[in-house]
């Protein structure tokens, strides 16, 4: 097919030049040979049955020059209709007869011209076809190559040659799967075989190595071509992308060996913290039982105080560590939200009585599913900071919704606000609302992050609505029931049942 | 097997009897046994407060030897056999959840607490779980220190 191919576009480069003057003289010289016999058996036995001659010419005509041919037969006719009233006396019959004849060569110049006509046409067309289909064969993005029923090519594309670097000529005989890496060659073999059989995936990615040596990833598509013993395989070079795969593959394993660098390290920073302060924090306790005077009770508390506040950064920064590494389980138990809610608020009282802030609470006696210790956090983290950024005397709700499926809950304040911009950014990790140095201190932007994460832990989803100068509220859902105690429920009903 | 658990029984009951027998001597000498405190720490600071906050109540407990990593404090529990351990984590040589592994391997009884500035609770788990008996997170005040040995004092009295 390769050796057609080639034979073909040289006949077309050829061309029919020459040939068209050939074909004039020779039709011409016929015409003038028929007209020469017409004048000769005219003018000696006076007879026209020399009008057969004229189909010679006419037909030639007719297979050269199409419908063209048509001219020559009312040349030819009208030639022998003259012709014929020359010889004999003009009767009607003879008139009549001679029309016929003419009308016959008309008829069949037209016939055999028209069939002509339509044999050129239907060839030009698949000329074109062909050309249209050589085309886009040659000129595709992959390569594309046409193999017999044993997977020998009989036919490759620009593409094709490339990727293997063989030219079109030394492609020939060879197997498809010849440039098809050996530790792929049996899985490529397969693959072939399934695909005559109408089994298996369309694609296949196969390793191939080139005439130079060079490795390559192919997306290899074989698809077998209807009512033929061929096959058309198309083969994607992936190469490139491939290595850019590897090499992001290569960045993320290394991100997260940081990760996890960075998380051990977090974990013996947080200890290596957290040892310092036991001391302080010990001795001040020591120091506060053998004080004497107020004075000295004041400054050791302040001295604990600011330790425990240390503490609580610590310990904030490294639950969030924990949470990233994916190390905080929840305890599920059932527990009462109202009792959570006010023990939250009974470790807040005295920060709230220093501020003369009003804190009132409208929680329903509901039991949810829930780890205690960490909606309390929760709850402690939201009322703590609404008392941190509220102006003295203000007003602080706690107010729980019992929804049916779950509960929502809000804690909203009477104080600054936060900018709407801020807003969509507040739960996300070390966001602080004001880094400027008039901010007030005392945070590090991790409060917020370790309530949403809690939230999410619990399949509850959290969100604020606040106006500057206004105040703020906080939201957040709890479903009723924990997934892992539904499964547990499960498997007591199904022992149950057994 | 058996003969081993008869005989470990026997010493135990043995040993059952010696401390009610103490303790009713103490009961008659009209004052209490003081508590007997080995302190494993490998931060010498440490150590020293934990000295001193035990030392406010010297009539209560007793501190009866210090020690700087695992190893050591498995030697000192056998050698000083003291009736609570408060034990570090992080430790050179051997870490505080191995040696408490080995000291409850010697002896089911001993009380131990973990002090520790690994306040997670996968620490926790694994400190229970190895077998000591109560968890404290650094910082903590005296008064947390107080609390908890009283617990495990009353603890272990009511399982005597």
């Amino acid at each position: 097919m390769l050796k057609k191919w080639k034979k073909h576009n040289n006949d077309e480069k050829k061309g029919t030049a020459p040939k068209r003057g050939f074909k004039f003289f020779t039709l011409l010289s016929l015409i003038l040979l028929c007209i020469s016999l017409s004048i000769f058996f005219v003018l000696m036995h006076k007879t026209i049955i020399y009008t057969h001659f004229f189909y010679i010419p006419i037909i030639l005509a007719a297979i050269w020059y199409k419908k063209r041919a048509i001219y020559i037969a009312i040349l030819l006719g009208v030639m022998h209709i003259f012709f014929s009233i020359l010889v004999t006396s003009p009767t009607l019959e003879i008139f009549m007869e001679s029309m016929g004849r003419a009308s016959m060569l008309f008829i069949v110049a037209y016939a055999i011209g028209l069939m002509s006509q339509r044999c050129k046409d239907a060839r030009e067309e698949m000329k074109s076809a062909k050309e249209r289909y050589h085309a886009i064969f040659e000129h595709a993005l992959t390569a594309l190559c046409v193999v017999d029923s044993d997977g020998k090519i009989l036919l490759a594309n620009r593409q094709f040659e490339e990727l293997v670097g063989l030219q079109a000529e030394n492609l020939r005989g060879r197997h498809w799967t010849d440039f098809v890496a050996e530790e792929d060659a049996e899985r490529a073999r397969d693959y072939c075989e399934s695909r005559w059989k109408g089994g298996a995936p369309a694609c296949s990615l196969f390793k191939f190595i080139n005439s130079k040596g060079e490795r390559k990833y192919v997306n290899a598509c074989m698809e077998p071509i209807p009512n033929s013993k061929e096959c058309i395989i198309s083969l994607l070079d992936i190469t490139e992308l491939k290595n850019r795969e590897e090499e992001l593959r290569k960045t993320c394993k290394k991100l997260e060996e940081l990760d996890k660098m960075k998380r051990d390290f977090l974990n013996v920073a947080y200890h290596e913290m957290r040892s310092p302060l036991a001391p302080i924090v010990g001795y001040a306790s020591m120091l506060e039982m053998c004080a004497h005077t107020e004075k000295e009770r004041k400054y050791v508390r302040s001295i604990e105080r600011c330790a425990r506040q240390l503490e609580k950064m610590i310990n904030r920064m490294l639950e969030l560590a924990r949470i990233d590494g994916e190390a905080v389980k929840l305890s599920i138990e059932r527990a009462s939200v109202r009792k959570i809610v006010e023990q939250a608020v009974a470790t807040l009282l005295t920060e709230a009585r220093e501020k003369r802030h009003k804190i009132s609470l409208s929680v329903p006696d509901v039991e949810i599913e829930c780890d205690k210790q960490k909606i309390m956090e929760v709850f402690t983290n939201l009322i703590s900071n609404a008392i941190k950024y509220t102006e003295e005397g203000g007003r602080i709700e706690v107010v729980v919704e019992d929804r049916g499926e779950d509960i929502k809950c809000c804690v909203s304040d009477t104080g600054m606000g936060i900018p709407k911009e801020h807003l969509p950014k507040i739960f996300e990790r070390f966001y602080v609302v004001d880094t400027s140095l008039t901010r007030k201190s005392g945070s590090l932007g991790l409060g917020l992050s370790i309530v949403k994460e809690y939230v999410r832990m619990h399949g509850g989803k959290v969100w604020a609505i606040s106006e500057v100068g206004k105040g703020s509220k906080f939201f957040f859902t709890l479903p009723k029931r924990q997934e892992e105690e539904k499964e547990k429920e499960k498997a007591k009903e199904e022992k149950g049942e057994k | 097997m058996t003969g081993e658990n008869e005989m470990s029984g026997e010493i135990e009951r043995k040993m059952g009897m010696k401390e009610k027998k103490e303790k009713k001597e103490e009961r008659r000498n009209g004052k209490r046994r003081k508590i007997r405190v080995l302190i494993v720490e490998d931060a010498a600071y440490m150590r020293e407060m934990l000295e001193e906050m035990l030392n406010q109540q010297r009539d209560r407990y007793e501190i009866v030897g210090f020690a700087a990593n695992g190893r050591e404090a498995v030697e000192k529990y056998k050698e000083l056999k003291p009736d609570i351990v408060t034990m570090d984590l992080v430790m050179e040589v051997m870490d505080g959840i191995q040696a408490i592994k080995e000291i409850k391997g010697y002896d089911k009884k001993a009380k131990i607490l973990v002090i520790t500035a690994l306040g997670t609770p996968e620490y926790e788990r694994e400190s229970l779980e190895a077998g000591a008996d109560a968890c404290l997170w650094k910082p903590f005040t005296v008064k947390n220190l107080f609390e908890v040995l009283e617990r495990l004092v009353s603890e272990e009295q009511g399982g005597g």
